[in-house]
């Protein structure tokens, strides 16, 4: 919150400091229409824009927080999870090519001998494309969140903003009363010293003012925008909740027949090639001794895609309970709401001054 | 370990599994793949092998039964996140339409000034 409001203060200091004041009464008046009780009123004008904008961009603190909470959870899931499919498939590869080095020369209960055309995948392409494709749309939507909840800050604002800005100004510039600014020097010439004051027109409307209807036009567009995120936003949350739920639980018993086929792979692999190697003890020992010590490497494989599953497991756990906060928190269930906004008040201020500092100086 | 040992499981048991069948099964894999790291004898292990593999193929049976119930789930969950994929692009479009409609009343005051500063200031 001091955070905040130090942006505030800043924000208000600046622009005290870079508006100039015309002495004209006249041209006070017409600044009335515009800006209320000249300084103070500026001031309140921009403060009270900052404000509306801070409070709303405040509810959206917590949404703020559990969006790239979200974002943070769902990339290894998705990239672990993509990565896993493709590891079973791939080791089920290789177990079928130990198949059919047992089964060659074997024929099956009804006289069959083996066929390698009979080989088939662990996932077909048409399962592996269903997941792809799901975890192709849960990227986008938990990226469209992550954008919607980050805040409403936007270049096409800030131009707008600007534009407007410029618009007001000009026409303000057109009829309002120009402006003047005196500096003074002293000139000292064979040792005689003289003031020398000069005076120069200034538009009416000064660029410090300006900047201060581009502030406050720009803290509207993002009080709007976060109007709508909070008001359409959790809707669309809540009701993904129970399918993002569906699909966490769905994913985990996915990763359980996964360990569940690697293990009886691995198993096959190691079991048949221990046959193997202890039925022909007359081969070769020089190769042999090589085939053994492939053996190890393929347990190694197996404990390695062992606990990437299990990593992916947990990975889907988070994703579902951070889905969940968020959509608590959409609701308002939120216990760390008052704490995430009172937070995010000093995000939003912050967006505001770069803006701000973005604008021209006199 | 003697055959008596074994778990007991149905010898031709409905796919998908229940739980309790399936935990049998999976028990039963695990006492043979124990039984197999055991021995160096050939034949026994010949026998474990294709013991084993008996019941492997339940175990596969379920879940390739679990992956293809999944494939449903993925489709039924995908439209749904697609029908929200829709809504928070629409979302979107308006809150970008916040800008564009400030910048449309920056080209009308525009257009004003031009206007304006051709008419002569009483």
């Amino acid at each position: 919150m001091k955070g905040a409001m130090r942006q505030v203060k800043m924000l208000l200091d600046k622009l005290g400091g870079v508006i100039s004041y015309a002495a004209m009464r006249r041209t006070m008046e017409y600044r009335h229409v515009w800006a209320g009780e000249g300084v103070n009123g500026r001031r309140m004008i921009v403060a009270s824009s900052l404000s509306v904008c801070l409070l709303m961009t405040g509810c959206m603190g917590g949404l703020k927080k559990h969006g790239a909470a979200l974002s943070a959870a769902t990339a290894p899931v998705v990239d672990a999870a993509e990565q896993a499919y493709k590891n079973a498939n791939a080791i089920h590869d290789l177990r079928e090519n130990y198949d059919a080095a047992v089964e060659f020369d074997k024929t099956d209960e009804n006289g069959k001998v083996y066929n390698p055309r009979s080989i088939r995948p662990l996932l077909s392409e048409k399962q592996i494309d269903v997941r792809l494709a799901m975890l192709k749309a849960l990227q986008l939507y938990v990226k469209n969140v992550a954008a919607l909840t980050s805040g409403t800050e936007s270049k096409e604002l800030d131009e707008a903003s600007k534009s407007l800005a410029d618009g007001i100004a000009g026409i303000g510039n057109l009829y309002l009363p120009a402006g003047s600014e005196s500096s003074t020097i002293v000139q000292t010439v064979d040792g005689q010293s003289a003031t020398i004051t000069t005076t120069t027109p200034t538009n009416a409307i000064s660029s410090g003012a300006q900047n201060g209807i581009a502030v406050a036009v720009n803290a509207l567009g993002q009080y709007l925008g976060a109007r709508k995120v909070k008001k359409e936003l959790p809707g669309i949350v809540v009701k993904m909740d129970p399918q993002i739920e569906k699909m966490c639980d769905a994913m985990a018993k996915d990763v359980d027949a996964l360990k569940s086929e690697e293990l009886i792979d691995f198993n096959f692999m190691i079991n048949q090639q221990t046959l193997f190697l202890r039925e022909k003890t007359s081969m070769d020992a020089g190769e042999r001794r090589a085939m053994i010590m492939k053996l190890p490497d393929i347990v190694r494989r197996h404990r390695a895609s062992d606990e990437q599953l299990d990593d992916l497991k947990a990975g889907l756990f988070r994703l579902k309970m951070t889905h969940h906060a968020l959509a608590a928190d959409a609701q308002g269930n939120n216990p760390e709401g008052l704490k995430a906004k009172v937070a995010n008040l000093s995000s939003a201020g912050e967006g505001l001054g770069k803006f701000y500092s973005s604008l021209p100086a006199k | 370990m003697g055959a008596s040992n074994f778990v007991k499981v149905p010898a031709s048991p409905e796919i998908p599994l229940t739980p309790d069948v399936r935990k049998a099964y999976e028990e039963l894999y695990g006492q043979y793949e124990s039984a197999i790291e055991a021995t160096a004898d050939t034949q026994l292990l010949e026998q474990l092998n294709t013991s084993q593999l008996a019941v492997a193929k339940v175990i596969s049976l379920d879940d390739d039964a679990i992956i293809a119930k999944n494939t449903e789930a993925f489709a039924a969950v995908l439209t749904q996140i697609e029908v929200a994929n829709k809504g928070l692009d629409a979302l979107k479009a308006e809150i970008a339409k916040i800008a564009g409609d400030i910048q449309v009343y920056a080209g009308i005051l525009s257009g004003i000034e031009k206007v304006l500063s051709m008419v002569p200031v009483v």
